[in-house]
């Protein structure tokens, strides 16, 4: 369920109820981040925390928009962790690849059914 | 309409902030570093520019720096547009050069506000910029217009100068490079002069040089002399010197009333012509005339006429006497240290009488 992963009355509320631009929005959002699983499985095989802090940062700037909160402070989380050189944050990044994955799919299967007006 | 370029990698927040703005303003997005810089320099002219810090590739910091440090795009008003939480961002963004920091997630209203606050700050920059390049053209315009005044004074006060020697040289057969002598003497000795305690805060550069200018005008009266004691062969008699001695005041009332008439354009150009005029002939031990002055009562300008009035005179040829030679006109003048002359005066004609003689040389009669 989708409202597992976004605010979706705070979603609708700040852009007034324009069904139209939230859709919009969320398809951006999944065709901006499909690759972004893969981007982070490599960035932590290069163990390169200096990147994971930067993509990291991206991702939570995305996140804030579309009002995704558990996304937002577990992404949150694993920028300071990056930026503070914490070596367990690799495996972390590694499982919010898999959440990502999943939220992507729920966000997938959310616009399916819906219609832009 | 003002147009807001907003730089974001994420395409999601550019989405947004161009959905925020795009009702109020004309909204540009890039979405890097690299390709702003691609923008702007094909000519893009934002008025404002909303800029994320991390992105990737070049990132905000470094693009603002590069904006700050172009002069065709440094007015541009930068805000940035962050998640970036701390103090520390925020002033090493603000010493990139940038104007504001906005902090996300963002409140549409305080986004807005922020833009409109410092777009009007923009344009008052630009109204200051162009008041003050008005008021430059115009100062500009104003001491030309002075400068063009100040020449055309000079001019005019040249032509009085020039119009009132060739009067006295038509009535004087003596006259003659006398006039040009004199002013370079007078120049010199006062050249030789302005580091000197006493006269070092009188002799200045102009007023050396409206010495010199004024210097000419020392015999004018003379032109109210009957030719007949003015060109005398001979020495004058004792009514004809009291006669002769008048020419000091009738130089110093024709410069005093030209001085009344041009009284607006006001140098002191006139009042150093009537001092020399009328008190070149004082004394420093009051023996002299008009006035009996004596010492530092009589006008300075006219104390170094008297030095230098008297070497020329001593040195020319006259219906009555042969020239002295320069050492003997030296001698004289020494004599005088003290009794005819200003003793300071007197003995710097003695240090520079080489000077002297120079000038005697190139505007011999």
């Amino acid at each position: 369920m989708i409202d597992e992963y976004i605010d979706m009355p705070a979603l609708q509320g700040q852009y007034k109820q324009r069904q139209a631009f939230v859709i919009k929005l969320l398809v951006l959002m999944l065709e901006s981040h499909a690759d972004v699983p893969a981007k982070l499985r490599q960035i932590v095989e290069a163990q390169d925390l200096s990147a994971l802090a930067a993509e990291a940062h991206r991702l939570k700037g995305a996140m804030v928009m579309v009002h995704a909160m558990p996304l937002l402070l577990q992404i949150g989380e694993i920028e300071s962790s990056a930026k503070s050189g914490d070596p367990d944050v690799f495996m972390a990044a590694e499982q919010y690849a898999v959440i990502l994955e999943q939220f992507l799919e729920c966000l997938q299967a959310y616009l399916g059914g819906q219609s832009p007006d | 309409m003002k147009r807001v370029f907003c730089i974001d990698d994420e395409p999601v927040s550019l989405l947004v902030l161009a959905d925020l703005l795009t009702d109020e303003f004309d909204v540009t997005t890039a979405g890097s570093g690299e390709a702003a810089m691609v923008l702007l320099h094909d000519g893009l002219q934002p008025d404002i520019i909303l800029l994320d810090i991390i992105m990737s590739g070049m990132s905000g910091y470094e693009l603002c720096q590069k904006i700050k440090s172009d002069s065709a795009l440094r007015e541009i008003p930068v805000l940035y547009i962050s998640s970036l939480a701390s103090g520390e961002d925020e002033a090493y963004g603000l010493e990139m050069g940038a104007e504001d920091f906005i902090h996300k997630p963002f409140h549409p209203p305080v986004v807005k506000a922020r833009i409109h606050t410092h777009l009007q700050l923009a344009d008052a920059r630009k109204q200051l910029q162009r008041r003050n390049e008005d008021l430059e053209a115009l100062v500009v315009e104003r001491t030309s217009a002075i400068v063009r005044k100040t020449e055309q004074l000079l001019a005019a006060q040249s032509a009085i100068i020039s119009a009132f020697c060739a009067l006295a040289e038509t009535r004087d057969e003596e006259t003659g490079n006398h006039i040009r002598r004199t002013q370079h003497y007078v120049r010199a000795l006062a050249e030789a002069l302005r580091d000197h305690p006493r006269f070092k805060t009188a002799l200045d550069e102009p007023t050396i040089e409206l010495y010199y200018r004024s210097a000419p005008l020392h015999d004018i009266g003379k032109v109210a002399i009957p030719d007949a004691i003015l060109n005398k062969p001979g020495k004058l008699t004792a009514e004809e010197w009291e006669i002769m001695k008048t020419h000091a005041y009738h130089g110093y009332n024709a410069i005093a009333i030209t001085e009344r008439s041009l009284m607006e354009a006001g140098d002191n150009f006139l009042k150093f012509a009537r001092e020399i005029a009328y008190s070149h002939h004082e004394k420093w031990d009051g023996s002299g005339y008009p006035q009996g002055l004596a010492g530092d009562a009589i006008p300075l300008s006219a104390r170094l006429m008297a030095v230098a009035d008297v070497y020329d005179a001593l040195i020319s040829r006259r219906a009555y006497k042969a020239p002295f030679t320069h050492e003997t006109a030296m001698e004289i003048l020494a004599e005088g240290v003290g009794k005819h002359f200003d003793p300071d005066i007197a003995t710097a004609a003695l240090r520079i009488g080489d000077r002297f003689r120079e000038i005697a040389e190139q505007f011999a009669d």
